[in-house]
């Protein structure tokens, strides 16, 4: 009993730790998170609507969306890492397209390559299988229909 | 045929129709002599090209019965006063027959038979002269067949021939072209012999001779035989009741001088019975106190069977082996017992009665009719253990079996009672009757212990009825249909047999039939049980391999070194030994190879060649190995198929891993370049 009270006591604090940090953050890098909130919304989208098997969906857009957002991120930080600057950028509509673009492409990709697989993998096995069988088939042609039974002794 | 040198060899003469036996003796069909025919075999004029004018005549068996081959064997070359010389034997092609036939060449007795049947009547013969020239060499004659160890069992006066134009000498006819005995009239056999059916008198003892030489002296003293007209039955009742002399001798006069070795000849008892010695002593001029028939016990009351008194038990079995049917109660119900008891007074014999009835219920086969026959059977061999075994219209003595049997099946005829009598066990029952022991009656008793064995398994190769005749009878020729044409008689003789028929029968016809694997069964003396099995296998396969296999170690152990046809015979039939292989290359191989050890003629190489151990065991491993191969093929294949199902959902799965993955790399990639690009 004790013990559960302490491991909830220990998980209140961490909680309260990470706001605390997260609220230091955004007080200390306040241009940085305001860029990225907005870049990377869609990959939070994406994370929130994802429900396919493997639930990586929000890593396929996000690791795009980053390519994307990555330069302008850098260019934030070693230019002028100001909070003008930053809402410059974030109001710039091309820079947001380029953003928002390689994000959408990295969801078509995400779509799209789990079909290109399946293709592949079924014109594989289907190759395999007209093997096997002529394999049968000459075992047969060798060894006469007798050779066909499962049951090896 | 026979081999060079045993029976001889079959040929044709010049001209291709005069058969010539051993390049030397010509033998003329169209020139037949129906004077010296013999029931078994027809006489015809023969030549002996290197001594022209020597009187010869040839005995072709023609008739259905076999021949006394081993006899043949012994009596060539043989002379002596008395006997018709056998000059020589073997076998011819014999065209009127389109067949290969027994060939006897003799000397032709030039003043033809003494008596041409049993009614004729002849100038009586003075007993001064019948005793030196006629009775003398005829005993000279036995005596000399005894010591080669032949019974000649042909001894009547329809089968003695005067040698000589003047009639001077008699000498004895054939004994070798038939059965043992077949054609001796009743009144010629002793009583036990002569209740036999002609073919199961078997080859009896020596003395039975003797008796036959006393009937034929008999008749040749008085001219006529005192029997004639008078049936076998009487003829048997008369001397069952009377005794042999008695019944011959009561109504003629024989010459004074002649009564004391007629009397001797004619005794029913064979202990008492003279033979060659006593026969010699009384020719040199020793007269011995006249024979005596031993006194027989008699009942004080009659049994009456069949409103007939009988005082003996022999009698009385003798009339009961003649009505069958109305015996089986008399002796079921316990009257004849009772009769043994206080009649004949003879509690051992009611004893005996007893015992064989109780053996007859353990043999009996369930089944009542089988019991009552046998029953009745024991109960007569115990009434009188001299008899022959009498099993219904069956009549034979245990060396008569072979007989029986061989005629029944010769002419066609019913077999059943012979095996009926061998299955219920009468021969263990007669042999354990006999009062004197003998070492061959342990080795008769384990024989028919055997031939039993044998009818228990009727429908196998190699046992059955035809194992029994060849079994039973050392003269047997092979029986098969595919050696109709052949004869066959020794085992080195079936293949070479079997290889000119090859050339005459239709491929697909089995080379080896019930009587050629019986008459290789009884003849060959070493164990083939290993081929008799395989060859009574019902898979095809493996039975052709038994037939291959006996067929094989037949050549290897006795030749001859080739055999085309019947190589080419076999070959044709290896079907189910080739397709035994699963292999289909190792089929091919043994299809293209098996002409190549045809032509070579060798059916041990064509054994080893379609049968190797190797080839098997190689075949073997390798199908296994392939089935196991076909076996994970398709399991592959049905998993494979099985995969295709779950096969969107595992490609969605990679896929979206695949697409993060790249994602991501892309991103590190480009923060890498991008900072790098901050740095220098």
């Amino acid at each position: 009993m004790a013990a559960g009270s302490q491991g909830a006591s220990l998980g209140l604090t961490a909680k309260a730790g990470g706001l605390l940090l997260f609220a230091i953050g955004l007080f200390l890098f306040l241009p940085t998170v305001l860029y990225l909130v907005v870049t990377m919304l869609p990959t939070a989208v994406a994370l929130v609507i994802d429900r396919s098997a493997t639930r990586s969906g929000w890593l396929c857009v996000g690791g795009l969306n980053f390519a994307a957002a990555c330069p302008g991120l850098f260019d934030l930080w070693f230019t002028d890492p100001s909070l003008e600057y930053a809402t410059t950028m974030i109001t710039d509509v091309f820079s947001l397209l380029i953003v928002y673009g390689a994000a959408a492409l990295g969801w078509i990709i995400y779509l799209t390559t789990p079909q290109i697989i399946g293709a592949f993998m079924e014109m594989t096995s289907s190759r395999r299988i007209t093997r096997l069988k002529a394999q049968q088939k000459q075992l047969v042609e060798d060894w006469g229909s007798e050779v066909a039974r499962e049951e090896v002794e | 045929m026979a081999r060079d040198g045993d029976g001889g060899q079959s040929g044709k003469g010049a001209t291709g129709t005069t058969p010539i036996l051993k390049d030397r003796y010509a033998i003329f069909p169209d020139n037949p002599l129906p004077d010296l025919d013999t029931p078994n075999a027809t006489a015809f004029a023969a030549e002996d090209r290197r001594q022209r004018g020597r009187p010869l005549f040839a005995l072709v068996v023609t008739g259905p019965l076999p021949p006394r081959v081993q006899v043949m064997q012994q009596l060539r070359g043989l002379r002596t006063a008395g006997l018709m010389a056998l000059v020589e034997w073997g076998y011819i092609e014999w065209a009127p027959a389109d067949a290969v036939r027994v060939v006897l060449i003799y000397e032709q007795p030039m003043g033809g038979r003494v008596m041409k049947s049993l009614s004729d009547t002849i100038t009586p013969i003075s007993d001064q002269q019948f005793v030196k020239s006629l009775l003398r060499p005829l005993c000279m004659a036995l005596g000399e067949l005894q010591n080669h160890g032949i019974g000649h069992r042909a001894v009547r006066p329809t089968n003695l021939f005067y040698s000589d134009a003047s009639g001077g000498r008699i000498v004895l006819g054939d004994c070798a072209t038939g059965p043992v005995a077949i054609d001796q009239p009743v009144v010629c056999e002793t009583i036990e012999s002569g209740m036999c059916t002609p073919a199961g008198r078997g080859l009896g003892v020596y003395a039975d001779d003797f008796y036959a030489l006393g009937v034929c002296a008999v008749m040749l003293l008085i001219g006529r035989n005192p029997l004639a007209g008078v049936s076998d039955h009487d003829i048997l009742t008369q001397k069952l009741h009377h005794g042999t002399y008695a019944t011959l001798v009561s109504d003629v006069r024989l010459p004074l001088g002649m009564i004391e070795i007629v009397r001797g000849l004619l005794a029913d008892d064979v202990d008492q019975r003279w033979d060659f010695e006593q026969t010699d002593l009384w020719f040199n001029g020793r007269r011995m106190s006249p024979v005596q028939a031993k006194p027989v016990r008699r009942a004080q009351r009659a049994f009456v069977f069949m409103n007939q008194e009988f005082f003996l038990p022999r009698n009385l079995a003798h009339a009961m082996a003649n009505n069958w049917d109305k015996a089986v109660p008399v002796v079921l119900e316990g009257k004849l017992e009772i009769w043994l008891r206080r009649g004949l007074e003879n509690n051992q014999l009611a004893d005996h009665i007893t015992m064989a009835i109780r053996n007859a219920a353990a043999v009996g086969e369930k089944n009542k009719a089988a019991f009552q026959d046998t029953a009745l059977a024991n109960v007569l061999i115990v009434l009188d253990p001299a008899a022959p075994i009498r099993y219904r219209d069956f009549r034979a003595h245990v060396d008569g079996f072979g007989g029986v049997l061989s005629a029944q099946v010769a002419l066609g005829k019913d077999t059943r009672l012979v095996t009926e009598a061998i299955l219920r066990d009468l021969p263990k029952m007669w042999l354990g009757m006999r009062e004197k022991f003998s070492p061959e009656m342990i080795q008769m008793t384990s024989n028919f212990r055997e031939l039993r064995d044998y009818l228990q398994d009727p429908f196998k190769k190699g046992a059955g009825l035809e194992r029994c005749l060849y079994e039973l009878n050392e003269s047997q020729r092979c029986l098969s249909p595919l050696l109709a044409r052949d004869i066959v008689l020794d085992i080195r003789d079936l293949l070479p047999a079997l290889d000119r028929t090859a050339s005459r029968v239709d491929s697909k016809t089995e080379p080896l039939d019930r009587h050629i694997v019986a008459f290789v069964a009884a003849r060959y003396p070493k164990d083939i049980a290993p081929q008799l099995a395989a060859l009574n296998e019902d898979d095809t396969k493996r039975a052709t391999l038994g037939m291959l296999s006996l067929l094989a170690v037949l050549q290897w152990r006795l030749g001859p070194e080739a055999l085309h046809g019947l190589c080419g015979w076999m070959g044709a039939l290896m079907g189910p030994i080739i397709n035994s292989y699963h292999s289909r290359a190792r089929r091919r191989t043994l299809e293209q190879e098996i002409p190549r050890l045809v032509r070579k003629g060798s059916l041990p190489e064509l054994y080893n060649f379609v049968d190797s151990a190797d080839e098997r065991r190689a075949d073997f491993d390798e199908f296994q190995r392939a089935r196991a191969e076909w076996a994970v093929a398709q399991q592959n294949i049905r998993h494979l198929e099985s995969g295709q199902v779950g096969a969107d959902e595992n490609a969605e799965r990679t896929g979206q891993r695949l697409a993060a993955t790249g994602s991501v790399s892309v991103a590190i990639v480009t923060v890498a370049v991008v900072l790098l690009g901050y740095m220098f």
